[in-house]
């Protein structure tokens, strides 16, 4: 095969094939749980919760936000400006769960306030 | 096994063993599952260059543009380019552990001092790293492929609920593309001479051991650099050492890269590749004894992944002409197809084929594959700005 070819194939592949990649991880559906549903067996996975903000606690450049429903789960935000949260909101919070001293926990990717 | 299979990297046994390691915790003790991972890391580190070497070499017609250690396959001195990493490593290794206690106590420090500059350190790494391209074109590819391999790494990181973003991602770039690169250029690979002696400057040796643990040290401190962006540093350093000395650096970088991370878990609790994250997961808190032990245990795994990879290589270079290349490489293509598909499913596999086209461009256009790390680097640039 000749390179330019070999070229094409390759450029022509990657271009379609980022783009196509970057649309679908934008319109997949990330699944929600209830939070007494959430087990060691979602580690590292994408979820979606909502619930009510019973507590928030700022620091510099993070906060860590408890939501109730009625379980609780510790949400992580890593802060970018303002919170826009406040407590008693309504909130539907995108994240990663990771565990931390043992402990489940919702590192958030994003949050809308319903 | 794990360095011999191209584009399978340690992170992702490591990541195997951490997902078991609630079984394998029935058998044994956090410590010993530690210096398991270690050990076998150290291995991999020492056996890697043997696929890289003997597999994915390019056509005889573009030796002289190609890593030093295909130009050595080519002529026959496959086993001799091995044996050369595997001293680096050796070297390197020893050289590390002595190096290591003299850096813990300094190393909180120089990190607090450069975390506000990581972003625009890497920035200067890469901004560097385009503009020592030979030539306008070229340039303008190596920057074109740094930032598509960026754009590739946003979009695959953080990508959601795919299983192991990484594998699919660095198999495709580095491991398929040359490989597929190896079978367009119809290889040849003549008779491989075993040489048991090899002649090299002592100078040249040493500034290759000492640039080596350098540029391998700062991929334990920086995030998102490695062992390529390691060697640009390290050439910087040295000029032009020989063929020989090269790949003894090369070999040398591979291993400090890893040896190193353990004192950057202990010294500033951060881990820099899949290995010590997994170790650090498992013992949670590193102390300076168990850091002793799993130190001691690299030295003990180094000394016996020397005879191994020697013994390996003599037995590649032997097999390496009776065999059918392409066949060879249709079968670890094949591999590393079905692991993807195992570990990463479908969105994985067609992460695996994009990236093999980002992989194949740097080499039909004449351009380092090193631009292609932009699909670590560029993220945490990113993160760190």
């Amino acid at each position: 095969m000749k390179e330019k070819t070999l070229l094409k194939i390759a450029l022509i592949t990657a271009m379609i094939g980022t783009c196509v990649l970057f649309f679908v991880s934008e319109k997949i559906e990330i699944d929600s749980a209830t939070i007494d549903k959430i087990t060691s067996e979602y580690l590292e996975k994408d979820i979606k919760i909502s619930g009510y903000v019973t507590k928030i606690q700022e620091l510099d450049k993070v906060a860590y936000v408890k939501i109730a429903q009625p379980k609780t789960m510790d949400v992580v935000v890593f802060k970018d400006g303002d919170l826009k949260i406040k407590e008693n909101s309504y909130c539907e919070v995108t994240g990663m769960i990771e565990e931390y001293n043992g402990e489940l926990q919702l590192i958030a990717n994003e949050i809308k306030v319903k | 096994m794990t360095g011999l299979i191209p584009g399978v990297h340690i992170n992702l046994v490591s990541i195997i063993l951490l997902s078991s390691s609630g079984y394998l915790l029935g058998f044994a003790t956090p410590l010993s599952l530690a210096i398991f991972i270690i050990s076998m890391s150290v291995t991999h580190s020492f056996l890697d260059s043997i696929p890289s070497i003997f597999l994915g070499a390019p056509d005889a017609a573009q030796a002289l543009s190609v890593l030093p250690g295909h130009r050595m396959l080519l002529e026959g001195k496959g086993f001799e380019a091995v044996k050369l990493t595997v001293i680096g490593s050796m070297l390197c290794l020893i050289l590390t552990i002595f190096f290591i206690p003299i850096m813990i106590p300094i190393l909180p420090a120089i990190y607090e001092f450069i975390k506000p500059y990581i972003g625009w350190i890497l920035v200067f790494v890469v901004t560097y790293m385009i503009l020592k391209t030979r030539g306008l074109n070229n340039k303008i590819w190596s920057a074109f492929v740094f930032f598509f391999a960026g754009a590739l790494g946003i979009v695959v990181l953080n990508f959601p609920n795919l299983d192991q973003p990484l594998f699919p991602m660095l198999s495709g770039m580095f491991g398929v593309s040359t490989l597929l690169l190896s079978l367009t250029a119809k290889v040849n690979v003549p008779i491989q001479v075993i040489e048991e002696t090899i002649v090299i400057s002592k100078l040249r040796m040493i500034k290759a051991l000492i640039a080596a643990v350098f540029s391998g040290s700062l991929t334990g401190i920086f995030p998102g650099l490695g062992a390529a962006q390691a060697a640009i540093i390290a050439i910087q350093m040295v000029g032009n050492i020989g063929m020989h000395a090269f790949m003894i650096l090369i070999g040398g970088i591979n291993t400090v890269n890893f040896i190193f991370s353990l004192a950057t878990l202990y010294a500033i609790e951060k881990a820099r590749n899949g290995a010590v994250i997994v170790v650090m997961e498992i013992l949670k808190d590193v102390n300076v004894w168990q850091l002793t032990v799993l130190l001691a245990s690299v030295l003990i795994a180094g000394s016996i992944a020397t005879f191994l990879a020697l013994k390996i290589a003599k037995g590649f270079a032997k097999v390496i002409t009776k065999l059918n290349y392409n066949y060879m490489c249709y079968s670890v293509i094949g591999l590393i197809f079905v692991m993807v598909g195992f570990f990463s499913g479908w969105w994985g596999l067609l992460i695996l084929v994009i990236s093999t086209g980002v992989g194949i461009i740097p080499a039909v256009v004449g351009v380092g594959r090193n631009n292609a790390m932009g699909c670590l680097m560029l993220p945490v640039i990113l993160y760190f700005l």
